[in-house]
């Protein structure tokens, strides 16, 4: 089984947002609500004329030990066999118990006006149409068919990479095995499987 | 739609799916390559190409003819060829663009020894053609390879021959001297505090205001940073001086043209103290861009009409700006 893994290099990460933009675009997130499955941070450090910009993305980091899981109390958020976490929508109560749960603010309501407007945009042709707690999937679907997820592939300085962490060829795993790549906030015992090079 | 279409007949061939583009190079490569572009949507059919915009103007001047004489004469097409395309063009048989484009592939394919239709297949197939390598061209077409430097003297000179023409044409100018001299920017050399040098540049999500800035993923999220993106950047050591904070809203005032805008400020150690910096993405007053329109503040406000005389740009940091809250 295939053990997904991502490593963004916020060496190279220009702040373009264009990961935001395609994920928008692929998952239907309420963009007119200003909520995002991916954003881009930007931290501005030093004075003039010794200052600089750090661009930090984040995501739903796809936890070994989901804070966001364990708190469901309809176990509407569930983890695949291949270790994604995932929302069934069918179950979810909406009740944020895994917004407040999650350290890495990775998740939002999709209200019901929400799902008013993706329908107003998105015709026969949207996705979502139940209110619910919306979070990253990693692109199950795009994955299923051999993709890589929106976000990755459209990265214009490819700081965003893709593959299986237990490959010991992959570029993923070299970052991780080797230490270059790290996770966030490894002390909460989360365990992420988006690790970042800094 | 009706009525342009049957003032404008080629209007009507926007739609066709062979659509090719004018040729080019491959950007930064130094190889000596062929490259275009394809279709992948349908254009909206109240759109047209630059060519047929700018035929459509030459057209209403009575001035075709002499459009097509100047495009041989710049971009070296065969006349003939591009009368006999632009003719087709004009009856409505298909777009100026397409004309254009026709020209372009069967001149390139001439020169390669294969087809127009072989030319665009393989172009469709390898993206990029690479006639011959940069490498290859160095072994025998650099100009004086064996000099030092390419010139004539074979050594470093600063002199312009094609400046020097126009200074023979007409007369000296700084801005056409041969010897290229430095011509100080028209702007208060000793400011006062609150007198800014202006810069403008481009944030990442929206390059133009008047084309992508109405795309509502793009305009969402430059509003997710808009005090960065929208506003004016100002060092904090002359914000605190001028009692501005990030928010606030400001007058800006050209102490040239007079021209004054406002915009909120956004205090940032990412702007030198004597230098305020704006976007130039926003502000579009054009109603039609529902997103867009009224979104930020515009650079035009700003920027009075100085055009420098030898590449047409604009002379658009020319002047100092005072901030006011």
């Amino acid at each position: 089984m295939t053990r997904y893994g991502m490593v963004i290099d916020l060496r190279s990460c220009v702040g373009c947002q264009a990961c935001s933009a395609a994920c928008a675009l692929e998952n239907q997130t309420p963009y007119w609500s200003n909520k995002w499955r991916t954003t881009v941070k930007d931290i501005q450090v030093g004075q003039y004329p010794n200052t600089g910009r750090h661009f930090v993305p984040t995501i739903c980091m796809h936890c070994k030990e989901p804070a966001c899981m364990t708190v469901c109390p309809t176990k509407a958020t569930f983890k695949t066999d291949d270790g994604f976490i995932l929302v069934n929508y069918d179950t979810c109560l909406g009740c944020k118990a895994c917004i407040a749960a999650c350290p890495y603010g990775a998740r939002y309501v999709y209200s019901k006006e929400d799902v008013q407007q993706d329908k107003e945009i998105y015709g026969d042709n949207a996705q979502h149409t139940k209110v619910h707690i919306d979070k990253c999937t990693f692109c199950q679907d795009r994955i299923a068919r051999g993709m890589e997820p929106a976000c990755v592939s459209t990265c214009p300085t490819t700081s965003r990479m893709v593959g299986d962490l237990d490959d010991p060829t992959s570029a993923v795993a070299k970052a991780v095995s080797s230490g270059l790549a790290k996770p966030l906030r490894p002390d909460l015992g989360t365990e992420p499987r988006v690790y970042y090079i800094y | 739609m009706n009525i342009i279409n049957k003032k404008w007949p080629f209007l009507s061939f926007a739609k066709n799916p062979k659509k090719r583009y004018i040729l080019s190079g491959a950007g930064p490569s130094t190889d000596h390559t062929l490259t275009t572009r394809f279709s992948a949507v349908e254009p909206n059919p109240n759109t047209k190409g630059t060519a047929d915009i700018l035929f459509g103007f030459a057209q209403g001047f009575g001035m075709t003819d002499r459009l097509v004489q100047t495009i041989s004469e710049l971009n070296g097409m065969n006349l003939k060829a591009l009368q006999e395309e632009i003719g087709k063009a004009v009856k409505g048989q298909q777009t100026y663009t397409q004309a254009l484009r026709n020209v372009s592939f069967e001149e390139h394919a001439k020169n390669l020894g294969m087809t127009a239709d072989k030319l665009e297949q393989t172009l469709r197939e390898k993206g990029v053609l690479v006639i011959e390598s940069a490498s290859k061209m160095r072994e025998h077409a650099t100009i004086a390879k064996d000099l030092p430097v390419p010139t004539p003297s074979g050594r470093i000179e600063i002199y312009s021959l094609m400046l020097a023409g126009f200074t023979m044409q007409q007369g000296y100018h700084p801005n056409w001297d041969p010897g290229l001299v430095y011509i100080p920017p028209q702007v208060n050399q000793a400011k006062k505090p609150d007198e800014f040098n202006f810069v403008y540049g481009k944030t990442p999500t929206i390059s133009y205001a008047s084309t992508n800035a109405n795309n509502p993923i793009l305009m969402a999220l430059s509003k997710v940073k808009e005090d960065e993106f929208m506003g004016l950047w100002i060092n904090p050591q002359k914000a605190t001086l001028l009692n501005i904070k990030t928010g606030d809203t400001v007058t800006v005032e050209n102490l040239v043209s007079g021209q004054k805008a406002q915009i909120k400020a956004f205090v940032t150690e990412m702007v030198r103290p004597d230098t305020v910096f704006m976007s130039s993405s926003f502000g579009t007053e054009n109603p039609l861009l529902k997103t867009a329109a009224g979104v930020g503040t515009a650079i035009n406000k700003l920027i009075p009409y100085q055009v420098e005389p030898i590449v047409s740009a604009f002379r658009s940091q020319e002047f100092t700006v005072r901030v006011t809250k």
